[in-house]
């Protein structure tokens, strides 16, 4: 009895550390689930810093930005960022400037128009103002939210 | 190998149990939400990890099954009851729905060790009866444990610049990005650091005591329970200072309960009973008109 429950933990603990330990040979890109390389908090981020947005635009013409179930689709704000990022990557703007017009009709009704903007920010700086200010800003789509 | 099998002081692993499986059962509830979302997402964003290949992107109605089955299973998981199956099914399903979650672009990494300790605990007894004493699950568990921290330790080293990483900068460069991005997108930031990123020496002084932490883990293991006591409070306030800092919640760790196999939880649950049963003597007394305090 003894032997048995000796043989289990050690194959139980054995392949356990093992499994969680094997990802620290992975590449960066390489992280996965629920065996993860852990790379969070190791990117070596520039100063300046581009990031990509979702913006709607109501009557008056003031920007506000669209929150993430609009955005990208869920609840999670980095989910939504990682989908709109990809998107301008991909060279999909236009198209998923489309899909969130869509959303906005149902979510946001007072937006009237939807950008999708990459911007680009001095990190530092920005978080240190009262209202951060981009250095540059590029509108890759732009469309109308039609009822 | 005999320390891996030495006991455990009686009803720890019960409770350690009770803990994880509950802990998982509220985050399934919390999530089911953001896996409904991600199963009406076009199949274009689906970018499965590990085995997810293989079991592909499910739609809505599969992921509420899913859910519920996995709800079903942790509930009589909870109770002890049919151990076996039900702590398997409960850590299947767990992890298939947390896997699907994390199959669309970005792997959060709140879930991998809650997910990981279910699989642990799925193959151990589980603590009840004649296995109240076992303590090797426990010993596995804060194996695991320490290790996620040690392989996060080493990451930062290997991708993050070697011992560069430790002057501070790069740290402060992502905290200073992360909070940006998340005051632009309309997310939770941190306040604070927007007070912190003008004074490198505290992310210098940050860097290595996060590095100490995560590198200096197995000594938990390995020395004695003071050790043990001083790593769990360090790691713990390490969660502290990153949702301080970066407003990044890790609801396992800063619970407490991720490092539950390394503290005298089972006293949780005697203090419990302790005081339910006094409860309960003092509603009886009440009931037959006694007095509800001792005579002088």
């Amino acid at each position: 009895m003894r032997r048995a429950t000796g043989v289990r933990a050690a194959v139980v603990g054995a392949v356990a550390v093992l499994a969680v330990l094997l990802p620290i040979v992975r590449g960066r890109g390489d992280d996965s689930f629920p065996l993860s390389n852990y790379p969070m908090f190791t990117r070596d981020q520039p100063g300046e810093t581009t990031f990509v947005r979702a913006l709607g635009i109501n009557a008056g013409g003031v920007e506000q930005v669209l929150p993430p179930e609009v955005a990208g689709g869920t609840i999670e704000v980095i989910h939504a960022n990682r989908t709109l990022r990809q998107a301008v990557r991909d060279g999909r703007a236009p198209e998923l400037c489309a899909e969130v017009a869509a959303r906005a009709l149902v979510s946001a009704p007072d937006v009237e128009r939807v950008l999708i903007v990459t911007e680009r920010y001095d990190v530092v700086a920005a978080l240190r103002a009262e209202r951060p200010e981009p250095v540059s800003r590029d509108v890759r789509a732009a469309c109308e939210v039609d009822a | 190998m005999s320390r891996l099998l030495a006991p455990a002081p009686a009803g720890r692993l019960n409770a350690v149990r009770v803990l994880v499986v509950s802990y998982a059962l509220v985050w399934v509830a919390v999530r089911a939400g953001h896996w409904l979302d991600v199963a009406r997402l076009p199949r274009s964003r689906w970018q499965p990890v590990a085995f997810a290949e293989w079991i592909g992107p499910f739609g809505p109605a599969t992921v509420v099954v899913l859910t519920v089955a996995t709800a079903v299973a942790g509930v009589v998981a909870i109770s002890g009851r049919w151990w076996t199956t039900a702590g398997a099914a409960f850590a299947i399903g767990f992890l298939v729905l947390t896997t699907f979650g994390n199959s669309w672009g970005t792997v959060l990494h709140t879930e991998q060790l809650v997910s990981l300790h279910l699989l642990v605990l799925a193959a151990a007894p589980a603590g009840t009866g004649r296995d109240a004493t076992a303590g090797w699950p426990l010993r596995v568990l804060s194996a695991v444990t320490v290790a996620t921290y040690f392989v996060s330790g080493v990451a930062k080293l290997r991708f993050g610049g070697g011992l560069d990483w430790l002057d501070g900068e790069r740290l402060a460069r992502l905290v200073a990005h992360d909070n940006v991005r998340k005051r632009l997108l309309g997310d939770d930031w941190s306040p604070l650091a927007r007070h912190l990123v003008g004074h490198p020496v505290l992310f210098r002084g940050a860097a290595i005591a996060t590095v100490v932490v995560e590198l200096g883990a197995p000594l938990a293991l390995l020395l004695g329970r003071r050790v043990r006591y001083a790593w769990v409070a360090a790691a713990w306030c390490f969660h502290v200072a990153v949702l301080a800092v970066m407003a990044i919640l890790f609801p396992y760790p800063l619970t407490g309960i991720a490092f539950a196999s390394m503290l005298p939880v089972e006293r949780l649950g005697a203090g419990l009973r302790s005081r339910a049963g006094a409860w309960r003597q003092r509603a009886a007394s009440a009931r037959r008109g006694a007095p509800l305090l001792p005579r002088p």
